[in-house]
């Protein structure tokens, strides 16, 4: 509606030029009975006026609509050198169509573009011209009779006491509580998720539990996961029974010793990786989200090498070279070779989209430096992805460890894997007895369910992140 | 279209030379020992420097990667170290990979689409919940454990003789086949195989073909287990037409167990993926639309939420694709099936450097076409994707 763009403004500042008022003014009111919140409108009807109370009724219009507008307000001195002051344009109009919508511009912002245009118009048109610089310097005597216009002045309130440390960590601590709690909604609306949970607790208190029942109950010389023997017993893959909830395996172990005491390397495994891939996945998707071009032409491409590499068996290369390797660093290169590849990927896209948003212009407009940016914009927004790779990383990890040790190739001293490769390899031996259900079941269950724990966990927390499905009831 | 797939196929040369360089350094520097050192036992020092001369292992590393270089551009790939051919291995062991892993694969994906879009509709009913939570824990069973399993029950006992053979080289065939019936057959078994391949993507195109050109006209979508009873029906007729009907069952006989056991460990991730896309899209306006103008609740699932939510799944299994390495070793090396996925691990376990190497590179290949392919696909089902010299945010 921009006196400059609007077709029939146009036309009406051309006609007021020519001189032709009466056709100017039926155009314009018409206009103005279509849009009556276009404050040029009105401004500009008031030259096609030609008399003086209605021109002065318009241009309050028009400041009614827009009371900063400086050429309203200089025309309308000029016409009358008391009103603005006795009146503010609070009042009611005295022959006003009924006013359906605020007065404030609703039409798009009033674009003060040196407001030149009417001044073009009024100076080629030969009106008034009044609000060219001069006619304005002609008309100040009146306005600075009146009393100055008193600036107020904003006081900032001063504390009424000071916010110290402790209040901050307070006022922090509640909010994230509060965060939390919301969270927490969302995340309990899926039962599964809650059973995942449920699950990796039970994890926990299993890993826990071991070295507690190792000092306390089981005398180590016979529950001893590694050597452990039981004398009383003869055939010694035996079934469960007194003594062995689990029985034990062909080595006199007990099952349920070993199968507790590989809960402690799963779980090292399987967070050292998720870690790993969290770490290696964000710092890179940002790099390439802030920089990009080239950057992010490179760290896409080589996610996409990484994506080809896999891990087992990169893992296995490296624990047949450093024979000793323990799960955290098992854990680390898978971290890595994932975190590299597919989660680098997923984050990338999510950390683009970040990028892309006008709060990220806004911290560069407000001096922010890569390093700000990254580390207080772009890396608090991908976090909810990286945690949910995480968890899946865990899984991943966690059966690409099962699958090696499986196989004997890393000298993983206990480890689901192991316990069910021992059981079939004992089973083929002594096939006679039949396959050793006792040591596959539970082994293989926990492996199922403990990577099954942290899936769970992974769906719900993918609710909590993402916000189009965390909107419903 | 053109110009990016020109584009894109050039990077992805570049990648897979990047990838198998990488590889071909890190495993021969990692790995301790070389090939000769197996056979320490029978070798005193001097006949393992005969030997080592002998397979041009004493050569500085860059040397031999030069030499590898040289056969791949070549083609001519040469022999492995236990001098068979490895291009006639290759050709044994590839169509044994491709009858399970794309057959399992293309299943899998249409069970975990089907299931997702079915328990995401249902939303909380416990059946879909436990669907969501069987597919789930079959996504997470230990592999081994399930193929064994698969084993033990349904052929009498012989998963342990199985087991006890993993790992050990030997001549990779397709063990358990029927001697007698094989015995006056020229062809390999993988010849067989890579017909069975064949004859069923040439079914399954035909009749996806045809689908689509009836869902065109139909009113309402026809179910798809017809057609794939009809693609099942017309790939075994046509087995029966090309004479090798016997062949063939004797070997689906060995066939169904990886592939079973690879269907089922797969399918949960399709699903997954599947459900969270279609519980966004059932969020959207256009549902509510639709099922407001009273369409049947099948019409709007099948026409108007599960086309918009297969798209994130395409485009997400083109990141989960490459994973196929992975699965295919764990799944082959553990049922004993002489795909690649078999024969590299071997290689890998006897330091079998020129075979380990040549077998991934054709498995990179093979992921990286399929990943252009999907690209493709992409474009075709999304109109919005245009892919010219910008594509950052193109999608």
């Amino acid at each position: 509606m921009d006196p400059t763009t609007n077709p029939t403004l146009k036309q009406a500042t051309e006609l007021i030029r020519a001189g032709d008022r009466h056709q100017a003014s039926v155009l314009l009111a018409k206009f103005v009975e279509a849009y009556p919140h276009n404050e040029h409108a009105w401004h500009i009807l008031s030259y096609a006026l030609e008399d003086k109370e209605q021109q002065i009724y318009v241009l309050k219009r028009a400041l009614r609509i827009n009371p900063s507008n400086p050429h309203v307000k200089a025309r309308l001195d000029k016409f009358s050198p008391p009103a603005p002051k006795s009146e503010p344009p609070r009042q009611p109009a005295p022959i006003s169509k009924p006013i359906s919508q605020p007065a404030v511009p609703i039409q798009e912002a009033p674009p003060p573009r040196q407001g030149s245009l009417l001044q073009t118009a009024a100076a080629a048109g030969g009106i008034g011209a009044p609000s060219s610089p001069l006619t304005r310097a002609a008309s100040q005597p009146i306005v600075v009779s009146k009393p100055a216009p008193k600036i107020p002045t904003y006081e900032i309130p001063k504390p009424t006491k000071a916010y110290g440390l402790w209040h901050r960590i307070k006022t922090r601590a509640t909010i994230s509580w509060r965060r939390t709690k919301m969270n927490w909604r969302i995340f309990a609306m899926s039962p599964l998720a809650i059973i995942g949970l449920i699950l990796i607790v039970l994890f926990g208190i299993m890993a826990v539990a071991h070295p507690i029942l190792m000092n306390t109950v089981w005398p180590r010389g016979i529950y001893d996961p590694a050597t452990g023997f039981d004398m009383m017993i003869f055939p010694h893959p035996s079934l469960p029974g007194s003594g062995h909830i689990l029985g034990t395996d062909s080595l006199g172990r007990d099952v349920l010793s070993m199968i507790l005491a590989a809960t402690t390397p799963t779980f090292t495994v399987g967070i050292t990786a998720a870690l790993t891939t969290a770490i290696v996945g964000t710092l890179l998707s940002v790099t390439a989200a802030y920089f990009q071009g080239k950057v992010d032409f490179v760290i896409t491409n080589m996610a996409d090498v990484f994506l080809l590499f896999p891990a087992p068996i990169i893992m296995v290369i490296i624990g047949a070279r450093f024979r000793d390797l323990g799960p955290v660093q098992l854990g680390l290169f898978y971290g890595l070779v994932t975190g590299a590849g597919a989660t680098t990927i997923v984050m990338r896209a999510q950390a683009l989209q970040v990028a892309a948003k006008p709060f990220m212009e806004a911290a560069h407009v407000a001096g922010g430096g890569p390093w700000h940016i990254i580390t207080k914009h772009l890396i608090p927004s991908v976090m909810p992805l990286a945690a949910l790779q995480m968890m899946i990383a865990v899984t991943g990890a966690v059966v690409a460890d099962g699958f090696i040790s499986f196989f004997g190739i890393t000298r993983t001293v206990n480890n689901w894997g192991t316990i069910i490769y021992d059981a079939f390899i004992y089973g083929n031996i002594s096939g006679f007895y039949g396959p050793p259900w006792h040591m596959l079941i539970p082994a293989a269950a926990c492996f199922s369910l403990f990577a099954l724990g942290f899936y769970l966990v992974s769906r719900g927390l993918h609710r909590v992140t993402s916000p189009s499905l965390r909107e419903d009831h | 279209m053109t110009r990016y797939l020109i584009r894109q196929t050039l990077l992805s040369i570049i990648k897979l030379f990047i990838f198998i360089s990488i590889m071909f350094f890190f495993i021969q520097i990692m790995m301790p020992g070389d090939f000769i050192d197996q056979y320490s036992l029978f070798c005193n020092a001097e006949c393992r420097v005969r030997l080592r001369a002998q397979l041009g292992l004493d050569l500085p590393i860059w040397q031999r990667y030069l030499q590898w270089l040289r056969q791949i551009v070549t083609l001519d790939l040469g022999d492995s170290l236990h001098g068979e051919p490895i291009v006639e291995t290759l050709k044994m062991v590839i169509p044994a990979t491709l009858l399970v892993f794309v057959t399992g694969t293309i299943m899998a994906f249409l069970i975990g689409l089907w299931l997702g879009k079915r328990t995401a509709w249902q939303g909380s009913a416990i059946l879909s919940r436990a669907a969501t939570l069987g597919g789930l824990t079959l996504y997470t069973t230990f592999p081994p454990w399930l193929t064994w399993l698969f084993t033990y029950l349904f052929t009498k006992g012989a998963g342990f003789v199985a087991m006890g053979e993993v790992g050990g080289l030997g001549q990779l065939a397709f063990i358990g086949l029927d001697r007698l019936l094989w015995a006056d057959v020229e062809v390999h078994p993988s010849v067989i195989a890579f017909r069975m391949v064949a004859t069923l993507a040439a079914c399954a195109l035909f009749f996806y073909l045809l689908k689509n050109l009836i869902d065109e006209f139909a009113k309402h979508s026809t179910p798809g287990i017809i057609f794939l009873a009809l693609i099942i029906a017309s790939t075994v007729g046509s087995w029966y037409l090309l004479d090798m009907n016997i062949l063939a069952f004797d070997i689906m006989k060995l066939a169904w167990i990886p592939l079973v056991a690879y269907i089922l460990l797969t399918f949960g991730e399709t699903m997954m993926i599947m459900q969270a896309s279609m519980e966004e899209v059932i969020k959207s306006e256009y549902i509510i639309t639709a099922k407001a103008k009273g369409l049947p609740d099948s019409v709007v699932r099948e026409r108007h939420a599960a086309r918009n939510a297969l798209l994130p799944v395409i485009s997400r299994l083109v990141i989960s694709l490459p994973y196929l390495i992975t699965g295919v070793v764990i799944i082959e090396s553990s049922t004993d099936w002489p795909g690649m996925g078999t024969k590299m691990w071997n290689a890998l376990y006897w330091q079998d450097m020129p075979l380990v190497m040549d077998t991934l590179l054709i498995v990179g290949v093979l992921s990286l076409v399929a990943r252009l392919l999907l690209d493709v696909i992409t474009a075709y089902l999304d109109p919005r994707i245009r892919y010219d010299e910008k594509r950052t945010l193109s999608n």
